[in-house]
């Protein structure tokens, strides 16, 4: 598909939204944007998705298939603080647009002031990925890993439990904002409001989400023209002298990926030398990676190598936030690891014993660096940092 | 034994039911030997105290510290009574939120805590679940076994939107997309100390499946099951096997001695993985935990019963 024939689309979409608000607007129906679809058509409430050029069709459960109804009551419960337990804090607190939906700390807080272990990711492609967080091989659908934040006690997300679950749904029901959205969304069913609704709804939302207009996009396409800085960048990120292209590939960027073609799911975890603390190869508790699941000391310190979609927003950076700059991220991996020289975490992560092979020291020069940070902000997608259709539909526009 | 001869022990059993039942005013002629009701209790105990929130547990651990409890519930799997002739049959549960059938496998969640003293936490319940009810065929029962945990065709079902009594989130086991078999959690007086000095304050017990994936087919597909949910293998299944001897259905219940099971383990120190002990492989507060289940516990164990279970002590029989 060529842009141009994009571009039509796309007007002809938001035409077609607009077109959608008006008539609602007129029968009093009101807060119809959200009708609109991601990056998909709308057509009668069915689903088509429409995806950047290069993206496969995202792979979407049998018991959760996507409607733009479900879309909208999924984006109004992502952003609706009486979702939480105490009506605190919303899924959107920790997973903002502007930073790709991520949260620009280190870790997130929960609605009761509790802090997660790990740094909130983003959700941009999130329908892409075969295993959700950072280092969990048994998460493997949206559907179940929202169960965490939701109902999770160690640490209080959304601090949903046995005491107020109830009355939590009941609370969803009596809302003016969901009169006629649960029963739109799931059409037949005689008591929609449920938890397993709630989930699938977000779930769908979720999926929506897709980021691939960014300028590298642009580039490929032949509507943007990368500088001097960020063509060599981009020639050193696929290149065998810093090799980033070989866990940070395909579409998105990242070495596993999902589509609703793939047979065979390739899901590996890396250790990258972030920390070897006292020299045993040790990562501090309670982020050891995927060895706190298997119990095999071989996953010391594994996590999921991210999508570098939109990094450039998503700072602080890894697993537990501890690097606040895409500069020090390119600095750590061109040394082959971090050596952490003070602290109860001090010892030379160049040096751990799991670390992965493919990490080790690269010889960069300065410009070199710079050069590679100065593609990787390329990897910005603006429209989708502040596309109405995944905004906050609380907020006047 | 001839076949016209069993008819007629069957025929005799028949008629000896329809007796019981005409002599116990039933209401109607049963045409088969009565299923007999039974009403298995759990109840905790420390030692020989009753265990209840709100009451403080005395020498817990292997320090002899004072605790408060905090929560107490567990998953049963297949009970079983055992008849004088020595055959473990099954107990068919009766349909309640408390206990669920899928096929072959049963499973109850047994609770309780109930929401008072340290237990009243937002996860806690007031509603409280002593007892397993069911039927078993007519006969001569004298022992019991039975499974503390859940099946694992049953493990990995969503928890929202799941089945009674699958669907209590605070049994949820999110990391392993499972289950908590077992929360048993205690509040030591005076804290327990971490290797860094501070203190935290509550020693947990959450046993549960860990190791678990996705299963893969030959060509590295994800198997589904008929219901197109993930089917998912666990490298160690930490299910609980026990089995009582002597048990008697009218006399008896099962008692979970809460002294013993955290007897051999010092609860006032947190020496690393998560609080207490929730399962993980390599959590230096499991292995003497998981010694008092009888289970073969930690990385490249079998996470399997040791013998049965023969030799745990935490599963009593005690008078009623």
């Amino acid at each position: 598909m060529t842009l141009s024939h994009r571009q039509f689309l796309r007007t002809l979409s938001v035409a077609s939204a607009l077109l959608g608000v008006l008539a609602l607007g007129g029968c009093g129906g009101g807060d119809s944007d959200a009708a609109a679809s991601g990056e998909a058509t709308q057509d009668g409430g069915a689903w088509k998705w429409a995806l950047p050029a290069g993206f496969p069709t995202p792979a979407v459960p049998a018991s959760n298939t996507m409607s733009v109804a479900k879309i909208d009551l999924g984006r109004h419960l992502f952003y609706d603080k009486r979702l939480s337990g105490n009506g605190q804090q919303a899924c959107a607190g920790c997973h903002l647009q502007d930073k790709a939906f991520t949260d620009g700390v280190p870790v997130s807080r929960g609605s009761t002031g509790e802090f997660t272990p790990r740094n909130a990711q983003s959700l941009g492609n999130v329908a892409y990925n075969p295993l959700l967080t950072w280092a969990n091989p048994s998460l493997l659908v949206l559907e179940r890993q929202m169960e965490v934040p939701l109902f999770g006690e160690n640490p209080i997300e959304m601090g949903i439990n046995e005491s107020n679950k109830a009355a939590v749904l009941q609370r969803l029901a009596d809302a003016a904002t969901y009169q006629g959205k649960f029963a739109a969304a799931y059409p037949g069913e005689a008591s929609p409001v449920s938890w397993s609704n709630v989930i699938k709804a977000i779930a769908a939302f979720q999926r929506s989400l897709i980021s691939g207009n960014s300028r590298y996009d642009q580039m490929l396409v032949g509507s943007a023209v990368f500088t001097p800085s960020e063509q060599r960048g981009r020639e050193l990120f696929f290149g065998d002298k810093a090799g980033c292209s070989r866990c940070h590939n395909g579409f998105n960027f990242n070495d596993q990926v999902v589509d609703a073609a793939t047979v065979v799911v390739s899901t590996p975890f890396h250790n990258i030398g972030l920390y070897n603390v006292g020299g045993t190869g040790a990562y501090p508790e309670p982020n050891r990676g995927v060895m706190e699941l298997s119990g095999l000391f071989k996953d010391m310190g594994a996590f999921r190598a991210p999508s570098l979609r939109n990094v450039a927003v998503t700072a602080p950076y890894m697993h537990d936030g501890s690097v606040a700059t895409l500069e020090e991220v390119v600095d750590i991996f061109a040394e082959g690891g971090r050596n952490v020289t003070t602290g109860p975490y001090a010892g030379d992560g160049r040096l751990n014993p799991y670390k992965s092979a493919l990490i080790r020291p690269l010889g960069l020069t300065a410009q070199d660096k710079a050069d590679l940070v100065a593609f990787l902000r390329t990897l910005t997608d603006t429209r989708f940092l502040t596309d109405p259709r995944h905004a906050d539909p609380f907020k006047a526009p | 034994m001839n076949k016209p001869f069993k008819t007629l022990l069957a025929a005799t059993g028949l008629i000896g039911a329809a007796l019981l039942s005409a002599c116990g005013g039933g209401d109607d002629a049963p045409v088969a030997p009565a299923d007999k009701a039974v009403a298995i209790i759990f109840a905790a105990v420390n030692g020989s105290t009753p265990v209840a929130c709100g009451t403080q547990l005395a020498g817990m651990g292997s320090t002899g510290v004072a605790a408060d409890l905090k929560d107490l519930r567990f998953y049963i799997t297949n009970l079983k009574l055992i008849n004088d002739k020595g055959e473990a049959v099954p107990v068919k549960l009766a349909a309640n939120a408390w206990q669920l059938t899928q096929g072959a496998e049963t499973v109850s969640l047994v609770d309780l805590e109930n929401a008072t003293g340290a237990c009243s936490t937002p996860n806690n319940t007031t509603a409280t679940n002593p007892v397993i009810t069911g039927t078993v065929p007519a006969g001569n029962y004298v022992g019991l076994k039975a499974s503390m945990g859940v099946p694992e065709t049953m493990n990995h079902s969503a928890i929202a939107g799941g089945v009674p009594p699958l669907d209590n989130s605070p049994m949820a086991w999110s990391w392993q997309s499972g289950r908590k078999f077992s929360k048993i959690e205690i509040d030591p007086v005076g804290g327990i100390t971490k290797p860094d000095g501070s203190k935290i304050t509550t020693f947990n017990f959450h046993q549960g499946s860990t190791g678990c994936t996705a299963k893969t087919d030959a060509s590295g597909a994800v198997v589904k099951d008929a219901a197109g949910n993930t089917v998912y293998t666990c490298t160690n299944l930490n299910v609980m096997d026990f089995s009582l001897a002597a048990f008697n259905t009218d006399t008896q219940k099962v008692v979970l001695d809460i002294g013993k099971l955290f007897s051999t383990t010092n609860v006032t120190v947190e020496n690393g993985g998560s609080p207490g002990c929730m399962s993980g492989a390599t959590d230096p507060e499991c292995p003497t935990m998981f010694s008092q289940l009888q289970v073969s516990f930690g990385s490249g164990s079998t996470g399997l019963p040791i013998n049965g279970g023969a030799a745990q002590q935490i599963f009593k029989a005690a008078a009623k």
